[in-house]
């Protein structure tokens, strides 16, 4: 009776801003914002059996390749949440290739409307024509309702081909694709096109560069890896997301495949030995923390060296045995290249949507400011650190 | 009972489709017409477009199991449901039940289940049981019914397509042969038929549908009441003298029942508020009148009453030499037809809400006399119902008490509709 009166008793509907807040960050760097909307959205779209539930199991869910052979097919949107760390948040929806999602029965303003980048999986394998005209259609449809959608188009289970045939086929699928966007009038839409196979590497540098577009710090991040670079002698960094061992961003320095995964190995290698001898307890599941690094000196001179940035990010370099005398410095340098991570991290927190390359003005720079032997006041530096 | 039960599977190559349904009917030619052949796909197709299964019951019902529904709409319908129960729906467990309800369409109740499929892709089909209906109570009442059996159904099924999985991986291990061949070519659906090893499958099905639909209209027959028939079965006393009299919402047409607005030209509408309040609150009226025939007034006023009463005693006509006490409004004519009030009282600043809707709708010129009759009909009975909760409340727990004054404040009933209530209550109400 008495609760008609009373305005201010809400029963059975909370008020609207009635949600959580985002989680304060903790000490490990890892915040997960449980506002959907935050979470940029990655399609996984193409012809049936096209490759589309592998992938996204191989790359996040650690399946073995051949395993992927008894996958069912998928008869649902599936969804997944990736949040591993602040950086790579997004959700990935895989979608059963045998259902028009363009048919006026389902919403594509929801489907489409939060949309980060549509990845389209053609099977390089088998008679790529029908794909080419699903990709047309589900490009123009997309764009009308999302015209900020990334296209990445992967030409996907190219392992089966020879190189020539593989370079014909891209050049193919390259211009009949730009070609039939052309005639719908949308010359303007720029499709990215990956090489991709789950039985190497190509399939995680191809979803790297994907998730790297809907990365808004990029540019501070590979900033950030320039100056440590320049400073601590290293050929090439990696800036790992240590789960799915995709990488969030690297130096501008030309990436090449094998270092790509030389890292990615090198990265199994650790998480393999953690979890074999770095176990405390049996209850304790991640053993990837704080305190883990590795080095690997390789017989060409070569060494490859991971430190942890956070719980669930971890930068892996690769250098010349000669610039990895003075461990200490590089040491240092990483020290500063983690605090401006940290920094990256607590700014994007406070103003979650809009943050440039600009935001990160304060952030301390490593040592040696404008040197221009690097190698050379790298060491300079070493004698006040090392004994 | 009126539904349709229909088998969906998921298909390799042409995602969710229905593949069998079986619904009642009761023309033959249902029976006959040949169904559409969607496509060429082994999983996609089970009888066939020609094959019809027929089970004919003594009343005339037909139960009818076919590829595809004749109807344009409802296959549709069909091929909707497919796509929502395998690929949208999603139950707590993997394999389960779900209902849901869709009013421009229809409601569904689903089934989702997996076969084992040496073939497949993941060595499984999903399949899917739906129940088709536009009743959505009915859906709902008969549901645990329908989706255990469903459940067993699904079972059977199961049982059958796993003893040939069984058998077909004795032969050779799909997993050996892909893990070795690196490659999994992609192969039709297979049918039902080949699925379960068994080729009177369909026939089975049939039956089971059959069985279903059976079922459903045996457990629960839906007989139609109007409210009013359901009021009388329920509680007889309730409907006395209330809107489910017969008749009540009848407006005489009587050439002996002057139209209110005439009424209020005749008397002028001064005279005539005063007369429409008296009626309304029971105040005791009596007419004198020498051109016009008092009894068209009496019967007009009448018309403001939500029920006839015979002999109305508060309204009559005035007898010779008789003696009035003030309280009595009397209304005489004087010469040239002109009307004049006597009473003692007086109208109250603020009419009484039904009062005053009842001058509104006269004032409204697109009502004719006959759509403002029925509609103050309409008003009177609402505030008869009014009178009715309000007396029934006062009944149970008394004049004074809250539950009264918040029923009272719900209904809108202000102090200047308190008059007007309670004369209703005494005399309309009882």
């Amino acid at each position: 009776m008495s609760y008609q009166d009373d305005p201010s008793c809400y029963v059975g509907s909370f008020p609207k801003d009635f949600s959580y807040g985002p989680f304060e960050q903790n000490g490990d760097g890892d915040n997960t914002s449980l506002q959907e909307d935050h979470k940029p959205r990655i399609l996984l779209m193409g012809l049936r059996r096209s490759g589309k539930s592998s992938i996204q199991k191989v790359v996040f869910h650690k399946m073995s390749p051949n395993e992927t052979l008894f996958l069912e097919s998928t008869n649902k949107i599936v969804k997944d949440d990736i949040n591993n760390s602040s950086f790579v948040q997004f959700q990935i929806w895989d979608f059963p290739g045998q259902i028009d999602f363009f048919d006026a029965t389902f919403d594509s303003d929801t489907i489409f409307g939060g949309c980060g980048a549509l990845v389209f999986v053609i099977d390089a394998q088998d008679d790529y024509q029908d794909a080419l005209d699903k990709l047309q259609l589900t490009v123009t449809k997309a764009y009308r309702v999302n015209s900020n959608i990334k296209f990445e188009v992967f030409i996907h289970k190219v392992d089966g081909l020879n190189d020539d045939y593989k370079m014909e086929s891209q050049r193919d699928i390259h211009h009949r694709a730009t070609e039939d966007l052309a005639e719908a009038g949308l010359e303007h839409v720029h499709l990215s096109f990956h090489l991709t196979s789950i039985y190497d590497h190509s399939i995680f540098e191809a979803f790297s560069k994907v998730v790297q577009k809907l990365i808004p710090q990029l540019p501070t991040l590979e900033n950030l890896l320039n100056i440590l670079i320049s400073n601590s002698g290293i050929e090439k960094a990696f800036l790992f997301d240590v789960v799915s061992k995709i990488y969030i961003a690297t130096d501008s320095s030309p990436v090449d495949m094998q270092s790509y995964e030389l890292c990615c190995d090198m990265i199994d290698v650790v998480i393999d030995i953690s979890c074999i001898y770095g176990m405390v307890d049996e209850t304790e599941v991640n053993t990837f923390n704080s305190q883990s690094s590795s080095l690997i000196k390789l017989n060409n001179g070569t060494v490859l060296y991971l430190r942890e940035v956070n719980k669930f990010l971890a930068l892996v370099c690769i250098l010349r045995e000669e610039n990895f005398q003075k461990q200490g410095v590089i040491d240092y340098n990483f020290l500063c290249f983690r605090d401006a991570i940290t920094q990256v991290f607590e700014l994007r927190n406070k103003c979650q949507n809009a943050i440039t390359s600009r935001g990160t003005s304060g952030t301390p720079e490593p040592i040696p400011n404008g040197a221009a032997d690097s190698t050379e006041s790298a060491s300079d530096r070493s004698q006040t650190h090392l004994p | 009972m009126n539904a349709i039960v229909g088998l969906c599977h998921f298909c390799e190559a042409h995602g969710p489709r229905p593949l069998f349904c079986t619904f009642t009917t009761d023309s033959d030619k249902n029976t006959t017409e040949s169904s559409r052949a969607s496509v060429q796909c082994s999983g996609c197709t089970s009888l066939g477009p020609e094959t019809v299964f027929v089970s004919r019951e003594d009343d005339g019902t037909i139960y009818c199991s076919r590829e595809s529904v004749p109807n344009a709409d409802v296959t549709s319908f069909l091929r909707q449901a497919a796509i929502r129960s395998i690929t949208c729906e999603v139950n707590w467990n993997k394999e389960g039940g779900v209902v849901y309800f869709n009013d421009a369409h229809g409601h569904v109740l689903s089934l989702t289940f997996q076969l084992k499929d040496t073939w497949a892709r993941g060595l499984k089909r999903w399949f899917s049981i739906v129940v088709l209906m536009k009743d959505k109570m009915l859906l709902l009442n008969i549901t645990p019914l329908l989706s255990e059996h469903m459940q067993k159904i699904a079972k059977e099924l199961q049982e059958l397509a796993e003893v040939v999985f069984d058998a077909e991986q004795k032969v050779c291990s799909q997993r050996a042969l892909r893990l070795k061949t690196g490659r999994n070519d992609f192969v039709q659906s297979r049918s039902l038929m080949h699925l379960t090893g068994d080729d009177n499958v369909f026939k089975r099905l049939h039956s089971h549908f059959t069985w279903m639909l059976k079922a459903g209209a045996h457990t629960y027959s839906e007989t139609l009441y109007t409210s009013q028939d359901l009021l009388k079965k329920l509680q007889p006393h309730a409907v006395k003298k209330s809107i489910f009299e017969p008749g009540t919402c009848s407006v005489s047409s009587d050439k002996s029942c002057i139209a209110l607005r005439l009424l209020e030209k005749t008397v002028s509408k001064a005279v005539f508020r005063i007369l429409m309040y008296c009626t309304l609150t029971g105040v005791y009226i009596v007419i004198k009148s020498s051109n016009v025939d008092a009894a068209t007034i009496i019967n007009g006023l009448a018309r403001l009453l939500p029920i006839n009463l015979p002999n109305n005693p508060r309204i009559r006509q005035y007898r010779v030499d008789e003696q009035l006490p003030p309280t009595v409004c009397l209304l005489e004519e004087t010469e040239n037809n002109n009307f004049s009030y006597k009473w003692s009282g007086a109208l109250p600043a603020k009419c009484p809400t039904l009062m005053t809707r009842i001058e509104n709708s006269m004032n409204n010129e697109k009502f004719n006399d006959d759509v403002l009759h029925q509609h103050l009909k309409s008003l009177q009975l609402e505030w008869l119902g009014i009178a009715k909760a309000v007396k029934a409340a006062i009944d149970s727990s008394g004049s004074k008490s809250d539950a009264v004054a918040k029923l009272k404040q719900v209904f809108g009933i202000g102090q200047h509709d308190e008059s007007l209530v309670s004369y209703w209550m005494t005399v309309f109400c009882s």
